[in-house]
């Protein structure tokens, strides 16, 4: 389990992270949300050992990651943009990665490459932008790490491809112990494939949770209340994160259990009610709303 | 379980990385030293070289004394160090390195032996392909092997001097631009500061006797103390030089100079790893890894500059235009800084603050010695307040053996310890002296002085009867030097002091060589039957160009002692001897010879001139040549020897000069000079 503790890191003036606690749990997926300069890349690159934090600490496994090489032996790092070596090729890169990750399973790697129908004597500098990034996650899982930081992995990738290394860490995650954690702004693809979510702001965390628990626990409903007074005290009662009314159709995003909503709403005699699904993108927007950030300013 | 990183493999895939720069090295240094050898050996020996002739060729291209290989070997260790580390540099590269299971150390030690290994191996092998080269023509012997052996091993250690000096400026920048321009700082700096101390020293403080001592040792002591390249550069100037032998290729190195080295390398090497340490991997990209630096590195970089700004600008002899000077020069330096720093020409002008402490600080400087805040030029202490003075002429110093075997004082130089030794209680003459020349060392400072009579330097002590002990150089008046001198030499015991070798016996001095010219020897050339080579090419109208060699008239038989002194001195001038001789540009030439004085008629000689000199006024021996060279058994592995005045004047000494030539052939005790 990575725990990150009262994590601060500030870069001169800017602090990127403060106070980032959360827990990375074992076998699962954990994707890392946010709004651009929250300081994902950065709390990879702290949890990783790239980077020492002014305050607080990341543990791998209970083993501090600053300067151990115990716990980083556990860690691999797959930056947004990873670091070939001039002219080297796929191969020159697996040799390299099979020294500096002594279980680095070469056969495995040469069999994705195919299967990724890679040439791996090829220059990686003449590779695509997507190309490379498909090296990068080869050699990552080939590592054989137990976790597996990744830093914007799905830009830049085809939707075939995407599908492919999805499949790809959902396979590794059955056959052994195996956590990746995910950065990425697309909340989508974080929807599609993560077990777990956890939501930067400004450098702070607004949440991690389990995503199906946080979707049971984030439920948007259209309902008519003919009576103002009733809708009022429906509003009062529920923990409301957003709301809209058109005409008499009432939008709500609350929060609760699905059964607690529906009763309260049913209590107020609605003519109408409905609950509808809510994509993470809905959940985040919300939730970030909530913070503070309001996206109603950025809509033009 | 996971296993840790194998620092064997990683060393052998960082080499691999860095084969490029081992191939370049390895061409270089071929081209150096295997290839310099046989181009050498084969263009500059001809068919009958003996096999010294061999090994002194094969010498000069390998070993221990050519600066020319050192050069190259510091430039090396600044490129290795520039590419093996530039990764701190790149954020891209430290999301790699530094994700790696490795303490920060254990990538240093790795890194950094692979960057030494690209040096060594081709080095090694050009050194070994240099020696198989020599051998092959011959030019070979089992010491040779032994010293090449060790000339490997120390340019290794300068290499490594350069290669840590250079990661050191690495590991306190962020950019290549910015670590290329510490290394310069590294490399030049302190230097710097010390050549513009002297610069201030000899410009302002004008009374200072230091600076003669100054800036002879910044060459030797002080300059190679001051960074890991200078040290290396000039390897054989410190102290340790007198112990030290000279083998076949040059300076064998001494284990202490040794021992030096290694301990440069371990000290640079330990101070980059703890900065290493230190370094946060986000500071890749900024000018500075540590940025709290960037203001007092910004200021210790304006100071020198705004204060060489100011040393020029006193030329002007305006304090407005030494403000304008130091201000604007200090800004500029300041603002250039901050555009290294920020990249960006907006904000150079942030930070104003240090531009004013850098005024300031500058300022703080400048105008003390400017203008004399201390007193140093002005220092004159009252008469009463001295227990005895001393004064020597600047051009007439002289080693005097009791001053040598006194202990050595590391704090006075040699001038003023013959100061100390020609102290005497004649403070009347010699204060008027001082007054004249701290008048003469205040107008020039202050003031573009010029002064219309002719002027002597001269080294003066006041030694108070507190016992403080003070040293200045002044330019006096000639004539009042000469007056003074006078009555200090009415005094013979002080004029056998002030001159050692009248009191000295012939087996204290090693060899005498007296250089005759027409200048001060107008008529002693006759004596001798010089043969003027004919390498010189002449004139189309001279008189000499008609025959290849001109062979002087041959004198008639020796004289005895008492015949010569019957007659006149010297014989009369004889301008067929003495023309000049026209050079191919038509400027002329004036020779002589140099006799140099025969173990036989030492004692003589100096007997002579021991008479000579104590009946000549100190007038007539200041306006006498130096052209007697005498140097001293203690100095006879060096190349120190003291000059004393002779001309014509010195009718004793003369007379056992044309003995000497008389009873010699050309080449024996003479041969001709040209000066």
């Amino acid at each position: 389990m990575i725990s990150i503790e009262r994590v601060t890191k500030k870069f001169g003036e800017i602090r990127a992270l403060y106070q980032v606690e959360a827990e990375i749990g074992e076998n699962s997926i954990f994707g890392l949300a946010g709004t651009n300069g929250s300081g994902k890349s950065t709390l990879l690159r702290v949890i990783s050992g790239v980077l020492h934090p002014e305050e607080g600490q990341v543990k791998v496994d209970s083993l501090p990651v600053w300067e151990n090489p115990a716990a980083k032996r556990k860690i691999c790092f797959i930056p947004d943009t990873a670091y070939f070596f001039p002219n080297a090729t796929a191969e020159g890169m697996r040799d390299y990665y099979s020294v500096i990750y002594p279980q680095f399973d070469r056969g495995r790697f040469d069999e994705l490459m195919e299967q990724f129908n890679l040439d791996p004597h090829r220059k990686i500098q003449t590779f695509s932008k997507g190309m490379k990034k498909q090296v990068s996650v080869l050699l990552g899982i080939c590592a054989n790490t137990e976790y597996l930081l990744c830093d914007e992995t799905f830009d830049g990738l085809d939707p075939v491809i995407r599908q492919a290394v999805k499949s790809l860490f959902a396979a590794e995650i059955l056959n052994r112990t195996f956590t990746p954690v995910i950065a990425s702004h697309s909340l989508r693809e974080i929807e599609d494939i993560c077990d777990h979510v956890g939501l930067l702001h400004q450098g702070g965390i607004l949440f991690s949770r389990d995503l199906d628990e946080m979707k049971l626990d984030i439920h948007k409903v259209q309902c008519v209340i003919p009576d103002p007074m009733k809708e009022e005290e429906l509003l009062a009662e529920l923990e409301v994160l957003k709301y809209s009314k058109r005409g008499s159709l009432l939008t709500i995003v609350v929060r609760g259990s699905e059964e607690e909503v529906l009763r309260g709403v049913m209590e107020k005699q609605p003519l109408f009610s409905e609950i509808l699904p809510l994509s993470l993108e809905e959940i985040f927007i919300s939730e970030t709303e909530v913070a503070g950030y309001d996206v109603k300013n950025l809509m033009f | 379980m996971t296993s840790k990183i194998s620092c064997s493999k990683l060393f052998g895939r960082e080499l691999r990385q860095l084969a490029w720069l081992m191939a370049v090295q390895a061409v270089v240094y071929l081209l150096l030293i295997p290839f310099r050898v046989l181009l050498s050996m084969s263009v500059l020996l001809s068919g009958d070289a003996t096999a010294q002739d061999k090994l002194n060729t094969l010498c000069l291209q390998i070993g221990n004394d050519q600066p020319g290989n050192v050069l190259v070997i510091l430039a090396a260790g600044v490129i290795c160090g520039l590419c093996v580390f530039s990764y701190v540099h790149s954020t891209i590269k430290t999301d790699l390195y530094h994700s790696l299971s490795l303490k920060r150390e254990t990538l240093f030690a790795v890194k950094y032996a692979a960057g030494a290994v690209t040096f060594v191996v081709p080095y090694a092998a050009a050194q070994a392909l240099g020696l198989l080269a020599g051998a092959m023509y011959g030019a070979f012997t089992p010491m040779l092997i032994a010293e090449i052996a060790v000339c490997t091993l120390q340019q290794t250690l300068f290499f490594l001097c350069s290669y840590s000096g250079t990661i050191l400026a690495v590991m306190m920048t962020g950019k290549m631009v910015t670590s290329v321009c510490a290394v310069a700082v590294l490399i030049g700096y302190f230097p710097m500061f010390w050549l513009l101390g002297v610069a201030y020293v000899q410009s302002f403080l004008n009374s200072s006797m230091q600076i003669s001592s100054m800036t002879e040792s910044a060459t030797g002591s002080v300059l190679r103390c001051t960074s890991p390249w200078a040290f290396c550069f000039f390897w054989g100037s410190g102290p340790e030089v007198s112990q030290i032998s000279y083998g076949l290729t040059g300076w064998w190195p001494s284990i202490a100079g040794l021992c030096q080295l290694i301990s440069i390398v371990a000290l640079t090497s330990v101070l980059a790893l703890m900065l290493y340490r230190r370094r946060k991997s986000e500071a890749a990209g900024a000018a500075l890894a540590f940025g709290k630096l960037e203001g007092l590195v910004k200021v210790l970089l304006a100071v020198p500059a705004a204060l060489i700004a100011g040393l020029v600008g006193s030329e002007l002899h305006s304090v407005i235009w030494e403000i304008v000077f130091i201000v604007l020069f200090a800004s500029l330096a300041c603002m250039v800084m901050e555009f290294i720093y920020r990249w960006d020409i907006h904000q150079v002008l942030q930070h104003k603050g240090h531009i004013a402490v850098s005024v300031v600080l500058a300022s703080l400087i400048f105008f003390p010695f400017r203008y004399d805040i201390g007193g140093y030029n002005s220092y004159l202490p009252e008469k009463d307040a001295l227990a005895s003075m001393a004064v020597q002429g600047v051009d007439s110093t002289y080693t005097y053996p009791e001053v040598q075997k006194q202990e050595d004082e590391k704090e006075k130089s040699e001038e003023q310890k013959n100061l100390d030794y020609l102290e005497c209680g004649q403070i009347d003459a010699l204060y008027k002296l001082a007054e004249n020349g701290v008048e003469f060392a205040q107008k020039t400072l202050l003031d573009d002085y010029s002064y219309d009579g002719e002027t002597v330097a001269i080294n003066l002590k006041y030694h108070l009867k507190n016992g403080k002990e003070v040293y200045r150089r002044y330019d006096v008046n000639r004539e009042l030097y000469l007056e003074t001198m006078e009555k200090l030499m009415q005094d013979d015991q002080y004029k056998e002091r002030y001159y050692p070798i009248l009191s000295m016996e012939p087996k204290e001095i090693y060899q005498m060589t007296a250089e005759c010219y027409q200048e001060n020897f107008p008529g002693l050339m006759r004596y001798y039957p010089v043969t003027i080579s004919s390498s010189i090419s002449y004139a189309e109208e001279t008189e000499t160009e008609k025959t290849e060699e001109t062979k002087l008239e041959q004198l008639p038989e020796v004289q005895t002692q008492e015949e010569t002194e019957k007659e006149t001195a010297v014989p009369e001038e004889d301008e067929d001897y003495w023309s000049e001789i026209t050079m191919w540009d038509g400027t002329n030439m004036d020779y002589g010879i140099q006799i140099q004085i025969p173990q036989a008629n030492k004692a003589e000689f100096l007997e002579a001139y021991r008479k000579d000199m104590m009946t000549l006024t100190f007038t007539q021996i200041y306006n006498a040549l130096n052209s007697l060279e005498v140097q001293l058994q203690e100095n006879r592995q060096t190349y120190i020897f003291d000059r004393y005045p002779l001309n014509e004047n010195f009718k004793n000494t003369a007379r056992v000069l044309q003995k000497i030539a008389q009873g010699g052939e050309d080449g024996e005790n003479f041969s001709v000079i040209y000066g």
